[in-house]
């Protein structure tokens, strides 16, 4: 009977050691993984337009120390968002309790993210320290909305080298409440019941082992499962809106907006001070652009509904600072008051971002900027920059979708998207080794569009002594110095700087005996060299086209001829264009170096060709002249 | 070079002013006039964003009624703005700190931005409403605000005091900054109560470096201890010791490749108490001999006083630990294995405990101090002689040999001795071998908290970095070459590829070593020897297969282990080169001359030195009876040069490329 007893008292300890068990954990999902997601369900309520509670429950097992980072919990709070509950377990290998969760090992601090003066943005964080892996942990949160802008998204896997076992993402919401999802990379439907009061819809998904991320491949959020959610009526903040069209999610912004357009007199004589008596209504924005760019800054303070709606233009104009959405409506204002009509535009911001799907409206946004419109030269306008030139969006902004607010609402308007002859590098190096294998060049470099970006922020973000500093230290050369340099920039829709740079380097050529060897592609090399020897998995995404020529012209000491001259190479494929020709004409090397690359998403099929187009481009771009003194004896 | 001026200031023996020459600016809040936009740009002034034309505080104490003294810092700090680029500096924030009942507040704070228009200065007030309040986390508020109405070339003004009840942490301050600042000044008034040791750094001379003394009388309020019990004030008249520094033209700070921190090199004061003399009571000896300190910190409940008693829970640890072992050395080494392996250290930067050593073993985490110390313990218990040691890691910056200074030191290790001979451990690295230390404790000295507390050399300039890497390449018996790599790293490289190799498999490590050959090759037998074995330098070896057919071939004899990048890349220099370690690298090749080929051309030997004795590069190459042999040296025997010797050091490096870019030629020999 004691024996029995003890038994009944194990039976709980032994199921719950089972669950987690490393043990339990496939094969198949333990290769490549540093962390295996066991179980998760995150189930999402939502009450009413303005309320949602969101319980959180997952487990993850840290296979080894590249997983740490899965190990710990960090949970987001703010005015609106608030975390109600955190529990959570660590478990061993053998899947047996070792610790639980105390309130006072959750750390809170504020956000403080570097980019903002203020947010009220928090964190609460929590760390289970276990050095023996692998083990699991499990937390568990109850977070409540109050004010609803986006719903909850389910990305299982968030990352490469990540397995997962179980994942099940439940979202209740009110009979009428018509929730829109949009699903990726999700085979099938969400298995939908309706108990009459409340419509629940649930996605899961079970025994996905880990990938490795390969080069070139997309966003995971794109190649991997994945379920948007976004409501149909909601608020925010106390206002009210509908985002089941962008017409009506560009309404509830654009009611944010109301009445912030008004302007300080002494701002109002300013504008017409500059631009009564122009007529060109180019010339007019592009003046009212410096104006702004010169009497304001970017400080960005996200508190509460702020981080929606913008300071009102009067603000702006006496501080003369302001962040991204109130810059914007600030030049939204001052060009009304010359009577241009021009909008503020919503957008989701970041080098290499695609923009709003148009299909599924919902909130993509972390960026405003604005344009004027018109039937066919729209003028495109980034104000949270100082510096840049008036229609010119980059790769910040540039070649996506984004949300344009007018009065009636919103609508999806495309950025300027930049073509290879938009974003080019056209370099001319001249100049000479000596028979030591000292190099002297000059090299003047015409930049444009986005591979003009890096330039513009050494000349604008730098003074001309950390200039000097950088390219002392930031050009490929083995030991160099840099003699002289300049820069010429030039504004524009497509801008563009030219950048001279005077150069010596010691022993650039390496010298052994009667022979000099010589690389004469200084500076152009390509290094990306792709690995073979696993299948390709993923598309293959080449993210902005582009055009580089560099025409190399270096003359070699008296004496001295050939004994080996690159091949030339020429080639032509999907990804691009590429060709480099080697001469020797006298005492002359003359390079010429072409590459285009165009942009695009090409099937994983082609991988095998884009290995062996880099390949060979790397080869090419690290060609050897080998020079040998002439045999002066007859 | 004066590097460290170090001054006792004792106050009792200061009655006259020592030194006192430039004129002290007098500079009134929002006085700013158009003249002031229009100031000449001296020489430090070119090429800055932004000019501080005045930065002034002082620190004076001040009676309470708390029946102590707080301490009043004030400061006023005037910026003239240049450009854009220096808009950064008019966004502030002011750390407040509190903990318990003791908290710091700020009394006053203005703020003005000052603007010339059409000849007339103009003055935008920061509003009240636009200074934010972070509460950052448990101890630290953050006021943040950012200037109004800026305009490039305006001036900002920003005046406000902070009223902190910590009355024997009097702030220090630092001259010299991100921008070049026109006059600095700090003014402190200290009762004779606190006498404080000050210490001074930097390059700059001081314009004014003054002390007097005088009378005051401070009203202090003693609370009263019970509700019946009325407060009181007494009237405590004391001798005041008044201190001026001030600095002037101070260039901006400069970041260099090669500093342990700037932290040496700005110019600053900083103080640390010393004696307190209550009235009518003995002196308290604050900050006394290291023998006094370390008696203190032995018996500290935060330090070293669980070290000895009541440890008891550990010996079921122990006897797990030690289990197996059979010698005493092993015995340490084990124990310092089980703390390593089973703690995390969260922060490497402390000195004290942050839980009783029992609750660090339980919730097996803590920072440094709690880790090295569960490791003191741990041997303690265990019958071995072990004791702290206290430093200052690189990146906080030296610390004062001669001053028992705790706001200097910010690490903790563990020193055992097995058989007589002395182990310094350091468990809270969880790849670190037994008897290492990571190369940042590299800054100096280190301290033994013991009844004797022995310094420690722990110099960069002493710790030696050596790699060995041999490469062999014979003719097989078909027509190609089969080569071997083999290559003994030194122990920063080796915990550094330990490091690398968390996030990475050995497959894409090699896959990597085959893309950097230049030249097609296979590899096999591939293998990372001594991965897990921290005690044990990394071997990294590996096998490969190469063939040649041209007429000619070129090849480079040190392969890709060659220095292609001299890692002195900017021409000037103006603080010391502090490297972490001492360099010493040997390649050595021998290669069978390809079959069917004769040696067309070498490169030359040579050696040189630096600065006489100071480094040394060998590269001997021969081709003879069919064999091509080479050896290279890079070698330095200080890792800590002035920069003075910076040129020589660059051109050193330059050499050292140069050499190692140089190829072998040989040629097919014609049948």
């Amino acid at each position: 009977m004691r024996k029995l007893l003890f038994l009944l008292c194990c039976i709980p300890a032994c199921v719950e050691a089972q669950t987690y068990a490393v043990a339990n954990i496939p094969d198949s999902l333990q290769a490549n993984a540093r962390a295996i997601k066991r179980s998760e369900s995150i189930r999402m309520t939502v009450k009413s337009a303005s309320k949602a509670i969101i319980r959180h429950k997952y487990a993850i097992t840290v296979m080894n120390e590249d997983g740490l980072r899965y190990s710990g919990y960090s949970g987001y709070y703010d005015k609106m968002i608030r975390i109600n509950e955190i529990d959570g377990k660590l478990f061993d290998a053998s899947g047996k309790e070792i610790k639980s969760v105390k309130k006072k090992d959750i750390t809170d601090r504020s956000q403080d993210d570097d980019m903002s003066l203020i947010t009220d943005g928090r964190i609460k964080q929590h760390r289970f320290y276990s050095t023996s892996f692998p083990y699991t942990v499990e937390y568990e949160d109850e977070i409540e909305m109050n004010g609803i802008f986006n719903l909850e998204d389910w990305m299982p896997i968030p990352a490469q080298k990540y397995a997962l076992q179980q994942s099940s993402f439940t979202v209740e919401v009110p009979a009428d409440y018509g929730l829109r999802f949009k699903q990726f990379n999700y085979a099938g439907a969400p298995v939908v019941t309706n108990s009459g009061k409340t419509i629940t819809y649930q996605w899961e998904l079970k025994n996905v082992p880990g990938f490795v991320s390969e080069p070139f491949q997309p966003d995971v959020s794109q190649v991997l499962p994945h379920v948007m959610t976004a409501p149909t009526k909601f608020e925010f903040g106390g206002y009210q809106g509908d985002m089941s069209t962008w017409q009506g999610l560009g309404k509830y912004i654009s009611s944010l907006y109301v009445g912030r357009d008004a302007l300080p007199e002494n701002v109002k004589a300013d504008i017409h001070r500059l631009t009564d008596g122009i007529s060109d209504r180019k010339q007019k924005i592009r003046l009212i652009y410096e104006y702004m760019q010169q009497n304001t800054r970017y400080i960005s303070i996200q508190l509460g509904i702020g981080g929606l709606q913008p300071f009102p233009a009067t603000d702006v104009a006496t501080k003369k600072y302001g962040d991204c959405k109130a810059l914007s409506n600030y030049m939204v204002s001052l060009l009304k008051e010359v009577g241009i009509w021009a909008n503020n535009v919503i957008i989701t911001a970041g080098e290499g971002e695609r923009g709003l799907l148009e299909d599924f409206p919902a909130n993509y946004f972390n960026h405003a900027v604005m344009c004027v419109p018109d039937a066919k030269d729209t003028m495109w306008l980034e104000c949270t920059s100082q510096t840049v030139s008036a229609g010119y969006m980059g790769g910040f902004t540039g070649n996506r979708k984004a949300l344009f607010i007018a009065d009636d609402g919103g609508h999806v308007v495309s950025t300027p998207a930049y073509k290879a002859k938009d974003n080019l590098q056209i370099r001319s190096i001249m100049g000479a080794i000596n028979p030591d294998g000292h190099l002297a060049v000059d090299v003047a470099t015409h930049f444009t569009g986005q591979q003009q970006e890096r330039v513009h922020g050494l000349v604008h973000g730098a003074t001309e002594k950390e200039r000097e500093e950088f390219l002392n230290e930031a050009i490929s050369l083995p030991t160099y110095k840099l003699e002289k340099f300049n820069y010429v920039e030039t504004k524009g829709i497509i801008p563009a700087m030219d950048e001279y740079l005077k150069i010596s380097a010691p022993n650039y050529a390496a010298v052994s005996g009667k022979r000099i060897f010589v690389m004469p592609n200084l500076f152009n090399r390509n290094g990306t060299k792709l690995p073979t020897d696993k299948p390709r998995r993923f598309d293959i995404l080449l993210d902005y086209p582009y055009q580089d020529v560099d025409s190399i012209n270096l003359a070699i000491p008296n004496g001295y001829e050939s004994e080996a001259v690159p091949k030339d190479v020429s080639l032509k494929t999907k990804f691009g264009s590429y060709s480099i020709s080697f001469k020797l004409n006298g005492n002359s090397i003359a390079v010429v170096r072409v590459s285009e690359r165009n942009a695009g998403l090409f099937p994983a099929t082609d991988y095998a060709a884009l290995v062996s187009y880099y390949e060979e481009i790397y080869k090419a771009d690290r060609s050897r002249f080998v020079l040998v003194k002439r045999d002066v004896t007859p | 070079m004066k590097n460290f001026m170090v001054g006792v200031m004792s106050c009792l023996f200061l009655t006259t002013a020592i030194h006192a020459d430039a004129q002290r600016p007098n500079i009134k809040f929002g006085d700013v006039k158009p003249g002031d936009f229009a100031a000449k740009l001296s020489q430090i002034d070119s090429n800055a964003n932004a000019i501080v034309l005045s930065d002034i505080a002082s620190s004076k104490y001040e009676g309470d009624n708390k029946g102590g003294f707080s301490i009043i810092f004030k400061r006023h700090t005037r910026i003239r703005i240049m450009n854009r680029n220096g808009f950064d500096v008019a966004s502030i924030s002011l750390p407040i700190y509190a903990s318990g009942n003791l908290e710091e507040e700020i009394i006053n704070l203005n703020a003005s931005t000052f603007n010339l228009e059409n000849g007339a200065v103009s003055e935008t007030k920061l509003e009240k409403n636009a200074i934010y309040k972070d509460k950052y986390n448990k101890n630290y508020t953050i006021r943040k605000f950012t200037m109004p109405n800026l305009k490039e070339n305006c001036i900002i003004d920003i005046k406000y005091t902070l009223k902190s009840p910590y009355e024997r942490d009097l702030r220090s301050w630092q001259f010299q900054g991100e921008y070049p600042v026109h006059w600095s000044e700090y003014d402190i008034t200290v009762p004779t109560v606190y006498e404080f040791v000050t210490f001074r750094q930097g390059y700059h001379p001081f314009a004014v470096n003054t002390a007097k003394t005088s009378e005051e009388t401070y009203n202090i309020l003693l609370p009263g201890t019970s509700a019946s019990d009325r407060s009181e004030t007494i009237n405590f008249r004391s001798t005041i010791v008044n201190s001026v520094w001030a600095m002037e033209n101070i260039p901006a700070l400069k970041k260099e490749n090669y500093t342990s921190t700037l932290k040496d090199h700005v110019s600053r004061v900083d103080f640390q108490l010393s004696k307190i003399r209550y009235p009518e009571t003995p002196v308290k000896q604050v900050m006394s001999s290291w023998t006094t300190v370390a008696e203190e910190m032995m018996k500290d409940p935060l330090f070293g006083e669980g070290l000895t008693k009541n440890l008891g829970w550990l010996d079921d640890e122990l006897k797990n630990a030690v289990a197996g072992a059979t010698t005493d050395l092993e015995k340490a080494h084990k124990i310092y294995d089980f703390v390593r392996d089973n703690t995390t250290c969260t922060d490497h930067d402390a000195k004290y405990l942050s839980n009783p050593l029992r609750k660090v073993w339980q919730s097996k985490t803590g920072n440094v101090a709690d880790v090295n110390l569960l490791l003191t313990a741990m041997l303690t218990r265990q019958g071995f002689e072990a004791h702290p040691v206290l430093l200052s890691t690189r990146e906080n910056g030296k610390a004062y040999e001669a001053y028992p200074i705790m706001d200097r030191l910010n690490y903790v290790v563990c020193q055992v001795k097995v058989n007589d001979a002395p182990y310094l451990l350091d468990a809270s690295h969880n790849k670190l071998g037994f008897g290492k230390l990571p190369s940042d404790c590299y800054n100096g000295y280190a301290r033994i908290i013991d009844v004797l507390p022995a310094l420690i050399d722990l110099k960069a300039d002493s710790l030696d970095e050596a790699k060995v890497t041999s490469v062999i390449v014979v003719n097989d018996e078909q027509s190609g070459m089969t080569g071997s790599y083999s290559s003994i790293l030194g122990d920063n490289e080796s915990y550094n590829l330990r490091e690398t190799m968390v996030k990475t498999t050995k497959e894409d490590y090699f896959k990597k070593v085959k893309s950097s050959f230049g030249m097609d090759v296979e590899l096999t037998g591939s293998e990372i020897e001594a991965l897990k074995t921290y005690d044990e330098p990394i071997k990294v070896k590996y096998d490969f297969k190469m063939d040649f057919s041209e007429d000619l071939i070129y090849l480079n004899p040190v392969f890709s282990e060659g220095y292609k990048d001299n890692p002195f890349k900017a021409a000037e220099r103006s603080y010391p080169v502090e490297m972490p370690f001492k360099i010493n690298e040997t390649f050595v090749l021998r290669m069978d001359i390809p079959k069917g080929y004769k040696v067309e051309e070498l490169p030359k030997s040579t050696r040189v030195k630096l600065n006489d004795n100071e480094g040394m590069f060998e590269y001997l190459v021969s081709g003879i009876d069919g064999v091509l042999q080479l050896r290279s040296v890079v070698k330095l025997n200080r890792a800590t040069f002035l920069p003075e010797d910076y040129q020589s050091l660059r051109d050193f490096f330059a050499y050292v490329v140069k050499k190692h870019g140089e190829q072998i030629v040989l040629k097919k020999i014609k049948s």
